[in-house]
């Protein structure tokens, strides 16, 4: 552990560095440590041999109460003394800073108790009088007390550089990075918004809540750069980033899991969470921590991820890219990498969502198309050749020679042209409509015909919804493609249950014409199977065969749609 | 004069049936109603008929193909149908008229006057006749025919390839059905005047048509001044 936690100090130093924190030339990070408080401890000509030599980041110093802390250095070529040079100090602390004896300044005051101590600000700045800028050694002596967060312990150095450059420091890319946390906050709140205003979707919630987590990480990793908090905050601030890194290991690969609704184990989510758990509440440092959860996350989504496009799922080559992207960050240059592959994920990810709501469009305006076209079909029977034009031949007819039942023959015209109508919009109907316009048809028929065409239901007492008219172009067909002789004629309707499906039976009591106008009416079956497909995608069956003389007409739907009145 | 009606709805034929009895009043006519094909077919089998009134569901393919038997025979046929839509394609396969339902009276008078004149040229041009030889059916292009030589109750459709076809129908039933361009020249014989090279003039005022494929058929007396005209136009 000790080992690698100063490996990590040391990398993390290359990455201050490197990251182009340019104030900071010269850094203290290994000091000596007294329990304590002389005044000559400041001074530069004390002995401090016996004082106990420590890095930063190792166990804290036990009991709080007045320590000190001190160091000889030089100033190295970095510094240049025809500049304004400043000291800064990053530690959790309240202090009084000397060099060479001479107070250089003060963060807070530190106190023998925690009532007597002044908190002072995790990190500082102070200017460092021109008399002490000297190529001689000199000594660097702290005198501190940290009694607002007695457990928790940190030094993370003590810096000298330019004044102007190390007053500044981190703000440059603070504020780019602020362009991230924007794009991060916007997307954030938008689908936030169309969870709350359009439509309750998990991976829209899961989506807008992982923009926002980015957005909040971003904020509190960046807010050390230009807001001074009081030490204790430090803590407050580490276990803040900490749980926003678990909340980001949680959503991460959960969203890729909903939103391309793919079956998960659950002793698999049980043991990531746990995994997830472990390295929270472990030694680790919060820094080490981090990485750890950051990695797991990113490793697992890319597992789920590579299974989705394995699945042919929509979208998800380009969630792909967008989780391959956050590796290079993991690997190298962890933090400003971080964020920017952060950035490459939502805005993949947006990429992905557009093509799905575009595809989401297109299939919306097909259903509809579909609807319309049905809803003609259904509302063009009323005008059919073979309806109306014969029908209203058949009324001369009436007209002439009886015209007292004419007008019941017009009133049976109007109304099963009224029926139609009132359903024509529907995509489903009552079960008990759609047999009041079979009977309808019949009784229309039963004029032209000149005999008495009547409907029996038998079998089971259904309730429930299906598609309109389907029934009633079984009817029209069984009428048209049959003979009837002048009479009586009951057409059958037999309701059964057959597994999990509901069968209508409709048995036409005519004789088959001769097989030159058996073949079915082509536009009567689509249009039963065009409604069908509507409503149960699939799930239905539609066959007619001959029975004796008889037409038979079945349509299958699965019973689930239905209610059976019990006897 | 034998009428076979068919039709599936008993109501519309016997209006259909009562109508044509007071049109034809003049005449003694014996009607027989039909409500299926087949059993029209078979009934045509042993009788025959001057007129034939059918309702044909024209929405199938079925229809088309039951119009192309039935205007080989030697009767004319009148379609009554609901899909008036269908109208100019039955002309084109030679049927005397196409009423649309529902009819009115009035319009029922005006097929059988196209029936009972035959000078009364269609207006919509039939553009195949169809015979039937063992059982096959055969679509003849009208445009393909140079003349028509009646022999009794029989046509010879004379083709351009040279071919002679036999057509059930009589050389007056056919000329109702033909497109304009085709005239009567003759006692016994039809020319399409689209084909004609030129009219030869021989001793004794006789005149002959002199055909592109120089097949020569007679010009009767009778006929001469009036094709004169129609051809000067």
């Amino acid at each position: 552990m000790f080992h690698f936690q100063r490996l990590l100090l040391l990398s993390l130093s290359f990455f201050l560095l490197s990251c182009g924190l340019d104030g900071f030339n010269q850094g203290i990070y290994k000091v000596k440590y007294q329990k304590g408080d002389h005044g000559d401890w400041a001074a530069k000509s004390y002995d401090d041999s016996l004082w106990t030599e420590r890095y930063p980041y190792s166990d804290p110093p036990e009991e709080s109460s007045i320590w000190w802390l001190r160091q000889n250095f030089n100033f190295n070529e970095r510094i240049h003394f025809d500049q304004p040079t400043g000291v800064a100090v990053i530690a959790i602390a309240s202090f009084d800073l000397y060099i060479d004896g001479i107070l250089v300044g003060s963060n807070g005051k530190p106190g023998s108790s925690i009532d007597k101590e002044i908190v002072g600000k995790y990190s500082s700045l102070f200017l460092i009088p021109d008399s002490l800028l000297t190529h001689d050694e000199h000594t660097i002596a702290i005198r501190f007390s940290h009694h607002q967060l007695p457990d928790f312990y940190r030094f993370h150095g003590i810096y000298f550089g330019d004044f102007k450059d190390m007053a500044k420091i981190g703000l440059f890319e603070t504020s780019m990075i602020h362009i991230l946390a924007g794009f991060f906050l916007i997307v954030g709140i938008y689908y936030l918004l169309i969870y709350f205003i359009d439509r309750r979707k998990l991976s829209t919630l899961l989506f807008a809540s992982l923009c926002l987590s980015f957005f909040s990480l971003i904020i509190f990793e960046y807010i050390k750069f230009y807001y001074l908090y009081d030490y204790p905050y430090h803590l407050t601030r580490l276990i803040i980033i900490k749980y926003l890194t678990f909340l980001i290991a949680l959503l991460l690969p959960s969203y890729y899991l909903v939103r391309f609704n793919m079956s998960f184990n659950k002793m698999l989510i049980i043991i990531y969470i746990a995994t997830l758990i472990f390295i929270s509440t472990s030694d680790l440092s919060f820094d080490t921590a981090s990485v750890a959860l950051f990695t797991v996350a990113a490793c697992t989504t890319l597992v789920i991820s590579i299974l989705t496009v394995y699945h042919k799922k929509v979208g998800s080559t380009l969630a792909l890219i967008g989780i391959i992207c956050i590796f290079p960050s993991i690997l190298f240059d962890y933090d400003l990498m971080l964020f920017t592959g952060f950035t490459a994920i939502i805005f993949f990810l947006l990429i992905s969502l557009t093509i799905q709501a575009k595809i989401d469009r297109i299939e919306k305006e097909a259903a509809t198309n579909r609807s319309v076209i049905l809803e003609n079909a259904l509302l063009k029977k009323n005008i059919q050749p073979y309806f109306l034009m014969n029908s209203l031949t058949s009324l001369m007819d009436w007209v002439e020679e009886d015209p007292k039942s004419s007008v019941q023959f017009i009133d049976t015209l109007a109304n099963e042209s009224r029926l139609l109508l009132t359903v024509a919009d529907q995509t489903t109907i009552p079960l008990q409509q759609e047999i009041e316009l079979c009977k309808a048809h019949l009784k229309n028929m039963s004029f032209r015909k000149n005999s008495r065409f009547d409907l029996s239901l038998t079998g089971l007492k259904l309730e429930g919804q299906i598609p309109p008219a389907i029934l009633h172009t079984c009817v029209e067909n069984g009428l048209s493609h049959q003979i009837f002789a002048k009479g009586d004629h009951t057409f059958i309707l037999h309701i059964e249950s057959r597994e999990n499906k509901i069968v209508f039976k409709l048995t036409s009591p005519g004789n088959v014409k001769d097989k030159f106008e058996r073949k079915p009416d082509g536009t009567g079956f689509k249009y039963i199977k065009s409604r069908l497909e509507e409503s149960y995608s699939g799930e239905w069956a539609l066959n007619a065969y001959q029975e004796n003389e008889h037409w038979i007409t079945e349509i299958e739907i699965p019973a689930r749609h239905f209610n059976i009145e019990v006897q | 004069m034998n009428i076979l009606i068919v039709e599936d709805e008993e109501r519309i034929a016997r209006r259909t049936e009562r109508y044509l009895i007071e049109i034809l009043s003049d005449r003694k006519i014996h009607i027989h109603i039909e409500e299926e094909i087949n059993k029209a077919m078979r009934f045509l089998e042993n009788n025959t008929i001057d007129l034939l009134f059918l309702d044909l569901n024209l929405h199938g393919e079925n229809g088309f193909q039951i119009i192309q038997s039935l205007v080989s025979e030697s009767f004319q046929t009148i379609i009554i149908s609901a899909y008036s839509e269908k109208a100019i394609e039955a002309f084109e396969y030679g049927v005397l008229d196409f009423i649309a339902k529902p009819f009115l009276k009035e319009r029922l008078e005006k097929a059988i006057d196209r029936y009972k004149n035959t000078e009364l040229k269609s207006e919509n041009s039939t553009r195949y006749l169809s015979i039937k030889s063992n059982s096959i059916l055969e679509l003849i292009e009208v445009n393909k025919i140079i003349f028509i030589k009646g022999a009794g109750h029989y046509s010879e459709l004379h083709l351009e390839n040279g071919k002679v076809e036999l057509h059930s129908k009589n050389l007056e039933k056919l000329y109702i059905l033909l497109p304009d361009q085709f005239k009567r020249v003759h006692k016994s014989y039809i020319a399409n005047i689209k084909m004609v090279d030129r009219i030869r003039t021989e001793v004794g005022s006789k005149y002959s048509i002199q055909f592109k494929n120089t097949e020569e058929i007679p010009i009767g007396r009778s006929y001469y001044k009036g094709l004169k005209k129609e051809l000067i136009k």
